[in-house]
């Protein structure tokens, strides 16, 4: 219940200067917030960078060890061919030599030849000729030579001669 | 939180009214429905710069300072009801005035060019509380109202603002004009004398001496009593006032009594607030010739004034 004939007008709360120092402390802290909250957001933003390029890090590592690691292999599989090929060669040249060693008098019927040795099925018209024509090459091979004998009808001598010894084949070859 | 309140955001008020030739200021806080008065100054209301000036000076410290004043024009009065109607009954044009209504039973009314002319009269001063007599006295005499109805006056220099309160109503009010000297009567017995007189008085002005001149006492006496003469001359004045007021508020009476427009009912005391000094006699007179019982008080309208802004403002 007002008492009087016009009503109070509105006043302001602070006078002039006070609202203009007011109005550049409120600009002031606005903008050391503003540049607070930059930096704070910038520095959120690169943590999630470096986390990210850390991430990326490892996993480039990983990939690295296993190229690292396939390419050790492929060294392995390309030695291994290398060797393979070679005793593949040499099992060829040794195959030939055996054939070569083999005289015309005897027969070979069948012939194994494994990673312990080398098993001969075969006729000859007698021992000597098995002793002094084929024995004694692979003797000059093989570090043990056994020979078994078995007679036949009309004189001649079936034979299996096992030899074992240094002879390698390119399959005993490991990766 | 009160005084972190006064440090920061103090609510002040600049509290004013004009007796004859000066305006009496006031400055204070308004806090917790209160006016703490912190300073009066007094300055010659020719110049209302000054007051311009120290309010300028307030606001700089203060801004929120609010201005408060009694609104002493003429045109201004109080009528029982609160609808605009009833100023019509009363012969008031309602489209000229601004109104008030106090406590949903009285309407208080102020010509609207009064007013603004008021309000201009101090430039630079931005009113925020104009307060009309006829509140400030009903404000003042609220305590001492009952069911029976008495006379109140308001008394400034030349004006009487008159009412006649109970405490549930007002029955009647009116602004009583008083002159200091019945000027009406002198005016016309010059013109009379002035009438009578078949020549011109230039002709005689070297002529005929001066009374004083003529004085066969001699200037030794002149001396001698003229600062009593002075004291006569006043007292005179006072009594002739006084007579006046007197005569004013038994017409005011009359007018309440005759009146139809107005409820009659008998008065038998009568308050008087004085911003003058006006002596016993009036009190005097009203107790020996109209049988009321009459008491007279000093009035003070910045002090009647404060706790009505206190309430206004924190409305």
């Amino acid at each position: 219940m007002g008492y009087s004939f016009i009503r109070p007008k509105r006043k302001p709360r602070i006078d002039t200067e006070s609202r203009m120092v007011m109005l550049f402390l409120v600009v002031t802290l606005l903008l050391i917030f503003g540049f607070t909250t930059y930096i704070l957001l910038k520095k959120r933003s690169m943590q999630s960078e470096i986390v990210s390029l850390q991430a990326q890090t490892r996993t480039f590592h990983t990939q690295s060890e296993e190229f690292r690691q396939k390419i050790a292999r492929i060294e392995r599989l390309v030695q291994k061919y290398d060797t393979i090929a070679t005793n593949n060669t040499l099992m060829k040249e040794s195959i030939e030599n055996l054939f070569d060693l083999v005289p015309d008098q005897i027969t070979l019927t069948k012939a194994i030849l494994d990673r312990n040795g080398l098993v001969l099925y075969g006729v000859t018209p007698s021992k000597d000729v098995y002793n002094y024509l084929l024995l004694a090459p692979l003797k000059s091979v093989f570090q043990r030579n056994v020979t078994t004998f078995y007679p036949l009808e009309n004189g001649w001598w079936r034979f299996v001669s096992v030899n074992e010894g240094s002879i390698e084949t390119g399959s005993e070859v490991p990766e | 939180m009160g005084k972190l309140g006064r440090y920061f955001w103090p609510k002040t008020a600049l509290l004013f009214y004009i007796f004859e030739e000066t305006i009496f200021c006031a400055f204070g806080y308004v806090e917790e429905g209160r006016f703490q008065l912190q300073e009066r100054r007094e300055m010659a209301s020719s110049k209302s710069g000054e007051l311009t000036e120290w309010l300028g000076e307030i606001r700089q410290t203060y801004p929120r300072t609010y201005v408060a004043a009694m609104l002493d024009t003429i045109n201004q009065g109080a009528a029982p009801g609160c609808s605009k109607a009833a100023l019509e009954r009363y012969g008031v044009d309602a489209a000229l005035v601004h109104t008030l209504c106090v406590d949903g039973s009285w309407l208080a009314y102020t010509s609207l060019v009064e007013m603004k002319w008021f309000e201009q009269k101090f430039k630079g001063v931005e009113f925020d509380l104009l307060y009309s007599p006829f509140v400030l006295l009903y404000r003042h005499c609220r305590p001492l109202l009952d069911d029976r109805p008495a006379l109140f006056m308001l008394h400034q220099k030349g004006v009487a603002f008159v009412a006649v309160f109970s405490k549930k109503r007002l029955w009647y009010a009116q602004v009583l004009v008083v002159n200091a000297t019945n000027e009406n009567e002198e005016i016309e017995a010059e013109e009379e004398e002035t009438g009578e007189l078949a020549f011109d008085l230039e002709m005689i002005d070297d002529e005929v001496e001066s009374i004083s001149d003529m004085d066969l006492l001699g200037e030794f006496r002149e001396e001698v009593d003229e600062k009593g003469t002075e004291d006569d001359e006043s007292a005179f004045e006072l009594l002739e006032y006084n007579l006046n007021l007197f005569e004013e508020m038994k017409g005011a009476l009359a007018r309440f009594y005759h009146d139809d427009r107005y409820s009659h009912d008998f008065v038998e005391r009568v308050t008087i607030y004085d911003m003058d000094d006006l002596g016993g006699d009036l009190v005097r007179y009203i107790e020996e010739e109209l049988f009321m019982k009459a008491t007279l008080h000093t009035f003070d309208p910045i002090e009647v004034m404060a706790p009505l802004v206190a309430e206004d403002l924190e409305s």
